[in-house]
């Protein structure tokens, strides 16, 4: 291999690549993307991905009344809603309208703390939720009633603190099971109750077991839609340079006979090959690392981050120059990419929807999202790992169907 | 002693399939000549050439250039031959010097030299327009200047003045003779009979895979040469005399003595004649 041809002709790549406006549109109209998901939901979770297709992604807290009930709620929102929540004095927005009514934007709900209607009434507390959407607001719900609680113990326990009484009231709320928790307790107690009214024979038959409940995150469940669009992204990236860009400009450059042209120069087919080998895969790449650092920093230093983007631009490789070697033109090339895209993401949607799991394990457009999902939100496990050797087989075996299909019908 | 040719063809045979394209082929071409390849269309000129830049194995016999096989050692063969094809190949989207400028990059050839091919085929002030936006004569001009940027020792030519205009195919031929100068051995296949008369050192007429003729296009003329006078008379009458019988001549003597011939047009060769009643076919 001569140095000075490789770089010629990468020299050449880059300047072919950069007077395509179509693809340079795309690669802009994808970076966009991912700079529009990175500003839009910086917390992952279940709000982000609410917010993205359906439910709620925004909850307002309208009170008519501050107080420290009021500010303890402000003071603890957690992290993952901290963008997602606002709060509102309302009295100053419908003074002097009587009818005034509240609008609230689609995909957002609402909590409003009203005041007692008359004197000594209760104060009201009103969920609104979008639609028939109950769980969409169930989150935003957890938060403001632990919250309640938590800030009502803490009163309470300041005035028995101050009164000189040692004994505290019960602790705040944590986890986010106590709900369910305290009514099962408060169940368990009612039944106790009952219990000493009955005859012994009845009672021993009146039996509630203790629970203890406690609530886990799914670990490879635990992705956001934020992390599922940005691993399509990544994913897109990586097959628009290497399954469409190279086999449409190859196809070209042989349409046109400059490939000709090339391969009568002193470049050798190998060196041709060769350029196309360095510069697609590290263009791959190179755009893919863009778009997942842009919509999640951290992956920048994540080894295995980086160990999949290559196995899955290696295999895209293989899957572009199968493609570049049976198309004959530059349009067959781009039709059959596209086809091969189609097929290949209804065939694994398919698969998943009739449980059939043999066939998806063939395609590397299966395993990429999902090694992907786990490099972004930082949940690798050796299951991952292994995953990832297999799809470097499955890149292995898909670039020796492309050295097949090149040594039988070379580039046409 | 003779210097050894450049190009040596030896029962070169090429087969698609069934159909025979070039039939037994022997030629040899000399070393700084200008070799014209013609015949008709399916003659196998274009076959041949595809084996001598190495796109197409023979079936059977050997080729050599400059002592090579142009099978076995191609490698060395690569980077001492340019090739002007007949259908240009050119990166649309770059400028011409930008297309010069990746090839000069494949023969390892220095940036000087872009400019003095861009200038030898008058297309230094368009070397920065988009090829796009050439003209079809200009694009030809610019394989031209590809083809001879690395000073090639021989120089294909497919049709290398079709849909050039006189000037520019006067540069063309201009450059041709340079490169002759310089040693080159040039092979070019034409349909314009007038051009091979005016540059081609010899000629190899193919006929249906076969060589019909191998000579200069002089030897060619006298060998079928066709000594006719066309005579227009004073009366509107036109008159064909054949200059080899004596007849005709004494006819023609009277006739110039009488002062009676408006028009006078003799037609000793005709190039394209010779051709047609060479191939027996159309000339196309």
């Amino acid at each position: 291999m001569r140095w000075h041809i490789i770089r010629t002709l990468i020299h050449k790549e880059c300047l072919r690549h950069l007077s395509n406006r179509g693809g340079l549109a795309l690669s802009l109209l994808l970076i966009g993307m991912a700079l529009i998901l990175a500003a839009f939901g910086r917390s992952d979770g279940a709000t982000s991905s609410l917010g993205l297709f359906r439910g709620v992604h925004h909850c307002y807290v309208d009170y008519w009344e501050d107080g420290p009930w009021i500010e303890y709620l402000k003071n603890n929102v957690p992290e993952n809603l901290r963008t997602s929540v606002h709060f509102r004095h309302m009295t100053a927005a419908i003074v002097g309208k009587p009818s005034a009514t509240i609008n609230y934007p689609t995909g957002s709900c609402a909590i409003q703390l009203r005041p007692a209607e008359k004197p000594s009434g209760p104060l009201e507390v009103l969920f609104w939720y979008p639609g028939e959407d109950r769980i969409a607001i169930g989150n935003f719900e957890n938060w403001f009633w632990k919250t309640t609680r938590a800030h009502h113990c803490a009163e309470l326990n300041r005035i028995l603190a101050a009164s000189g009484t040692r004994q505290p009231f019960p602790a705040s709320p944590t986890g986010d099971s106590w709900q369910w928790q305290e009514s099962h307790g408060r169940f368990v107690a009612d039944v106790q109750s009952l219990k000493s009214t009955l005859p012994p024979e009845t009672a021993d038959k009146l039996c509630v077991p203790e629970l203890s409940v406690e609530c886990r995150p799914l670990h490879a469940n635990s992705s956001g839609a934020r992390t599922t669009i940005s691993a399509a992204l990544v994913l897109f990236a990586l097959f628009f340079v290497c399954v469409y860009l190279l086999p449409s400009l190859a196809c070209e450059e042989r349409e046109n006979g400059v490939l000709l042209a090339q391969a009568l120069s002193p470049a050798t087919s190998f060196e041709i090959i060769a350029a196309r080998l360095i510069f697609y895969p590290t263009i791959a790449v190179a755009f893919a690392a863009i778009l997942g650092v842009l919509v999640r920093p951290q992956v920048l230093t994540q080894p295995f981050f980086w160990l999949t983007l290559i196995v899955l631009a290696f295999a895209s490789l293989g899957i572009g120059m199968t493609i570049a070697c049976i198309a004959r033109t530059q349009r067959s090339a781009s039709m059959t990419a596209l086809c091969y895209m189609l097929v290949v993401s209804l065939g694994v949607l398919h698969c998943q929807q009739n449980q059939i799991s043999a066939i998806p394990q063939l395609m590397v457009e299966f395993h990429g999202p999902r090694m992907l999902n786990a490099a972004m939100t930082n949940s690798v496990t050796v299951a991952d790992y292994l995953e990832l050797l297999y799809t470097a087989g499955l890149a292995i075996a898909w670039n020796a169907v492309a050295t097949v299909c090149f040594r039988r019908f070379g580039w046409q | 002693m003779l210097p050894p040719p450049a190009i040596c063809i030896q029962g070169l045979t090429v087969e698609y399939g069934k159909f025979i394209a070039v039939d037994q082929l022997d030629l040899e071409i000399r070393r700084g000549e200008l070799f014209g390849l013609l015949g008709p269309n399916g003659a196998g000129k274009s076959t041949t050439l595809k084996v001598l830049i190495g796109q197409r194995r023979p079936t059977n016999g050997s080729v050599k250039i400059l002592g090579h096989d142009v099978v076995r050692e191609w490698s060395l063969i690569k980077p001492k031959f340019g090739y002007v094809p007949d259908k240009e190949n050119h990166f649309d989207e770059f400028t011409g010097r930008r297309n010069l400028q990746i090839f000069a990059g494949l023969y390892d050839v220095p940036r000087t030299r872009i400019h003095e091919c861009l200038k030898m085929v008058e297309l230094d002030e368009a070397a920065d327009l988009q090829v796009k936006r050439y003209s079809l004569g200009m694009r030809k001009k610019l394989l031209l200047a590809r083809a001879i940027l690395h000073r090639p020792e021989i120089l294909y030519l497919d049709e290398p003045t079709a849909n050039l205009d006189v000037y520019s195919a006067s540069i063309v031929h201009r450059i041709l003779r340079n490169m002759l100068a310089d040693g080159s051995t040039i092979i070019l296949t034409t349909h314009n009979m007038k051009e091979v008369q005016e540059i081609c050192h010899r000629v190899a007429i193919l006929c249906k895979g076969c060589l019909i003729a191998l000579d200069t296009p002089l030897a060619l003329r006298q060998q079928h040469h066709h000594r006719t006078a066309d005579l227009i008379c004073g009366d509107g009458s036109k008159l064909q005399l054949n200059l080899d019988r004596e007849t005709d001549r004494n006819r023609l003597v009277e006739l110039l003595h009488a002062g009676s011939v408006a028009s006078m047009h003799t037609r000793e060769f005709d190039f394209h004649d010779a051709f047609l009643k060479l191939t027996g076919q159309a000339f196309d």
